[in-house]
């Protein structure tokens, strides 16, 4: 579904991101694991194309991929929000159909009852019409995952979705990623917890400014493999 | 007898006419406002008032004509190359916004002075220009201003209706919007042009000190009523009417109480009052 | 001849003036403060006038002063409360004060010589001649004096509490640890920012001290990175905007307040466009260069995974993404350092 080739990122210079090239099929989980600063989150954002790259080239289906704004859906870190904007629960999730919509025409009904049922599926239905201020982090989280299942995409792309959230919550979120699995979606998180990864992940990817291994995490998450990535 | 001096007053037209005036304005600049506020640019109206300054004159010494839609076209021209060159200047890196702002709203205005020097070269009044840029008249808008102001305010508003939602997520998370597929810099570009036009013709008619308030000061206040979104807009678009008509009347009402001070007053007494009492202000 | 040098010295004194608070202000990201409280005074003013019946008093700096301070203690009481953020609450304040001094004005002042515009816009010509006397001697012009003392006095606050605002500007919260008292540091800056503001806006208006007390360190911030040379170059700019603004006025016949912000002005673009490091041509150099070399270094890491380590144009279009123009543009550039070989239309690595 997804390639990507030669893909290079630099910022003021320095590569952050060097010759990455990888492939990933429908219905796969995929984990990249990696240490603070390898560039994980500057990966995701040049696949979406937030970031300018220096080459590379990202299809989706085998087209390009801005072509494709409509089935890939990108969930930021929760960090870069500001939590104290005035809107509810509800309205940030209604946001992930904007796209869809385009200038001029609002959310109708459908799109209304889709949002509901968006956040139905991460336990967060109760809170819809709250503040978005009032959400704890983990409730944070499954928002902006809501917000990314309103979109209805083939592609998803996470960036540390399950970061200083509470384990049921995580459970939650893990559960929705693979029920996404099972409808044929690709999902490419960002996971900071590399014990999780054989548990839960189909494809691993060990990454530090390059890839270092991609594959299933049985042969990936080795120790001599671990101790190239964090260790450089 | 108090009865007769209060029906003459509300029977007299030109008082009508200046609160439909400023009422407008209050209501366009209070909505608007919401999303100045949201952006948290603070000084935004007033950087676009001193940013409109050298504009206006150059339309006045290209037109020798004091009409309000010539010289607010000049205005906004001029406080959009304001705006624009604050955005390189910030973008930058090596300087902040608030330092940019405070370049090019200081420095444009000084170059309005020294335009406005050279018109006084000319029989017709300069320094009575300036005056009305910074103070407006608003005891003398016509019925033709109000015209203006109202044409002005339905296209705007009109802007608003259509693009709220898509001035709402390029606000909140223009990352995320990018990934959507939006143009951020022109839904951005339509949100500015749309605040600089409403603060340009307010301008003239009261003045840029007034402006900066009604753009800012409804919508901090609205902040303390309520979290949610179309609530925020609309009620920072009432306050902002509503402060601008009360403050009109009462400045027909009272001897030597300028409309646009008296305006602001009003403003700076509803914002007092929600921060206090308001349902999320400081003793909620 | 002397008017002309009268008119420099007080232009140049004014202009160092505002520049040496203007450096800390807009360090600690309260450069907008400036314009707050240049139209915040006008209540102060106008209320001490009112008192004293008399316009060159020096209550009327006092009062200033005072209105001046409240807006500082206000604005942070904003802040403090977290109900709005800081941005906001610096454009928020100043217009009620600065309509409240209107309002004085329009009700108890209308024929004094002191009405807004002259807040704002000041006026230099007038300034030689009042003048000081004391004990029946005449000293020179009034506002000479006031400005020369002005800059002492800036200058004596910044070389004494040197440290102590350096430490508050970067980092409050360990100055507060270290004993510095940077509340009390940032209080007795703001207080001089009001005078300075006061003092200066009789010779050119409120908003072109804006200008002075910004423009000349932002152009400063632009040429050097240490606090010193920042320091220097903000006063040199202050004092050429201060001279220069009268002599371009002088000469074109035009508003002396005006022509010293249209100066600082143009000196901020020159440095904008042309400084050393930090402008936009050195910087579009700069990044030109950098990002040839990183995608030269693209180049040369493909052509080395390839077999006989060589590749045609189209190839790196197709493979890297490249458009035509700029696959040919990195390879001429990596030929040009020696990095590939074009043979036949092949690109080939050395």
């Amino acid at each position: 579904m997804l390639t990507v080739a030669n893909l290079n990122v630099a910022y003021h210079g320095i590569v952050v991101v060097q010759d990455v090239s990888l492939t990933v099929s429908a219905g796969t989980l995929v984990a990249i694991v990696g240490p603070n600063g390898a560039g994980k989150t500057t990966l995701l954002k040049a696949l979406v194309g937030l970031v300018p790259r220096v080459s590379g080239v990202v299809t989706l289906f085998g087209k390009p991929f801005s072509a494709h704004h409509n089935l890939v859906a990108y969930v930021p870190q929760r960090s870069g929000i500001d939590w104290h904007f005035p809107i509810t629960v509800f309205e940030l999730v209604l946001m992930g159909c904007y796209g869809r919509l385009g200038f001029l025409r609002r959310p109708s009904e459908h799109e209304h009852e889709r949002a509901r049922n968006a956040l139905a599926a991460v336990d967060l239905l109760a809170c819809a019409d709250d503040h978005i201020g009032s959400l704890s982090g983990g409730q944070q989280q499954r928002a902006l995952v809501a917000r990314a299942l309103m979109q209805d995409a083939q592609l998803y792309l996470m960036d540390e979705p399950l970061a200083g959230v509470d384990v049921m919550a995580q459970k939650t979120i893990m559960n929705l990623l693979q029920q996404l699995r099972a409808h044929g979606k690709a999902v490419i998180v960002v996971h900071h917890q590399v014990e999780q990864v054989h548990h839960y992940f189909d494809q691993a990817l060990l990454f530090n400014r390059t890839c270092v291994a991609y594959g299933p995490p049985a042969t990936v998450l080795e120790p001599s493999m671990l101790q190239i990535t964090y260790c450089k | 007898m108090t009865f007769d001096w209060l029906t003459a007053y509300l029977f007299d037209q030109t008082v009508w006419v200046i609160m439909a005036g400023t009422g407008l304005l209050g209501l366009t600049a209070g909505a608007f406002g919401a999303f100045a506020l949201l952006r948290n640019q603070g000084m935004l109206g007033d950087a676009i008032a001193h940013a409109a300054l050298p504009g206006t004159v150059i339309a006045f010494l290209i037109t020798h004509s004091k009409s309000a839609v010539c010289l607010c076209g000049g205005g906004v021209l001029s406080a959009l190359l304001g705006i624009c060159l604050v955005e390189c200047i910030a973008g930058s890196g090596f300087l902040k916004r608030d330092v940019a702002i405070g370049v090019i709203l200081s420095v444009f205005f000084g170059i309005g002075l020294v335009l406005l020097t050279i018109v006084q070269k000319y029989p017709m009044q300069g320094q009575a220009l300036l005056h009305r840029l910074l103070f407006g008249n608003a005891a003398m808008m016509t019925i033709d201003d109000v015209w203006v102001i109202a044409v002005v305010a339905l296209i705007l508003l009109s802007v608003l209706l259509l693009f709220w939602k898509d001035f709402l997520i390029v606000l909140f998370d223009a990352a995320y919007a990018r990934t959507l597929g939006y143009a951020v810099f022109k839904v951005n570009g339509l949100l500015m042009i749309a605040i600089i036009a409403i603060v340009a013709i307010g301008l003239q008619t009261t003045g840029g000190v007034l402006m900066s308030t009604l753009l800012l000061a409804p919508a901090a206040a609205a902040r303390q009523w309520t979290h949610n979104f179309l609530p925020f807009i609309v009620l920072s678009s009432l306050f902002g009417a509503s402060c601008a008509m009360v403050g009109s009347l009462a400045s027909t009402l009272i001897d030597h109480l300028p409309t646009g001070p008296a305006i602001v007053l009003v403003v700076g007494v509803l914002l007092v009052c929600s921060l206090v009492v308001g349902k999320y202000g400081v003793y909620a | 001849m002397f008017l002309s040098l009268y008119l420099t010295v007080i232009a140049c004194f004014t202009a160092m003036a505002a520049t040496l608070p203007g450096i800390f202000l807009v360090l600690r990201g309260v450069a907008l403060m400036s314009d707050a409280i240049s139209h915040a005074i006008l209540p102060g003013v106008v209320i001490m006038f009112l008192l004293v019946q008399r316009l060159d008093s020096a209550w009327l700096l006092i009062g200033a002063t005072l209105a001046g301070l409240l807006l500082v203690i206000m604005t942070e009481g904003i802040v403090h409360s977290r109900r709005l953020k800081k941005e906001v609450a610096v454009g928020l304040i100043f217009p009620f004060f600065f309509s409240i001094g209107v309002i004085l004005i329009c009700q108890y002042a209308r024929d004094v010589h002191l009405d807004a515009d002259m807040v704002l816009l000041g006026d230099i010509v007038f300034t030689p001649f009042m003048t000081l006397s004391m004990g029946g001697i005449n000293l020179g012009p009034y506002a000479l004096w006031l400005m020369a003392s002005l800059v002492l006095a800036n200058a004596l606050f910044l070389v004494l509490f040197y440290k102590e605002l350096l430490a508050a500007t970067f980092d409050p919260a360990f100055a507060q640890l270290q004993g510095l008292r940077p509340r009390l540091c940032y209080y007795l800056l703001m207080g001089l920012t009001c005078i300075t503001a006061v003092a200066a806006f009789d010779v050119v208006g409120s908003i072109v001290v804006v200008a002075l007390m910004i423009v000349p360190v932002a152009t400063a911030l632009l040429l050097s990175d240490s606090l010193e040379m920042v320091t220097r170059w903000a006063i040199i700019i202050g004092l050429l905007s201060g001279g220069g603004g009268y002599w371009f006025a002088h000469f074109f016949d035009v508003s002396i307040a005006g022509s010293i912000a249209l100066v600082a002005g143009s000196l901020f673009a020159g440095a904008f466009i042309g400084a050393p490091s930090k402008g936009l041509c050195a910087r579009f150099m700069h990044l030109y260069e950098v990002e040839r070399r990183c995608a030269g270094a693209v180049l040369c890491r493909f052509l080395a995974r390839k077999e006989r380590k060589a590749a045609r144009l189209e190839t790196l279009s197709a493979e890297l993404g490249w458009t035509a123009p700029y696959a040919s543009k990195v390879t001429i550039w990596a030929h040009s350092r020696g990095l590939v070989e074009i043979t036949d239309r092949l690109i080939v690595l050395r």
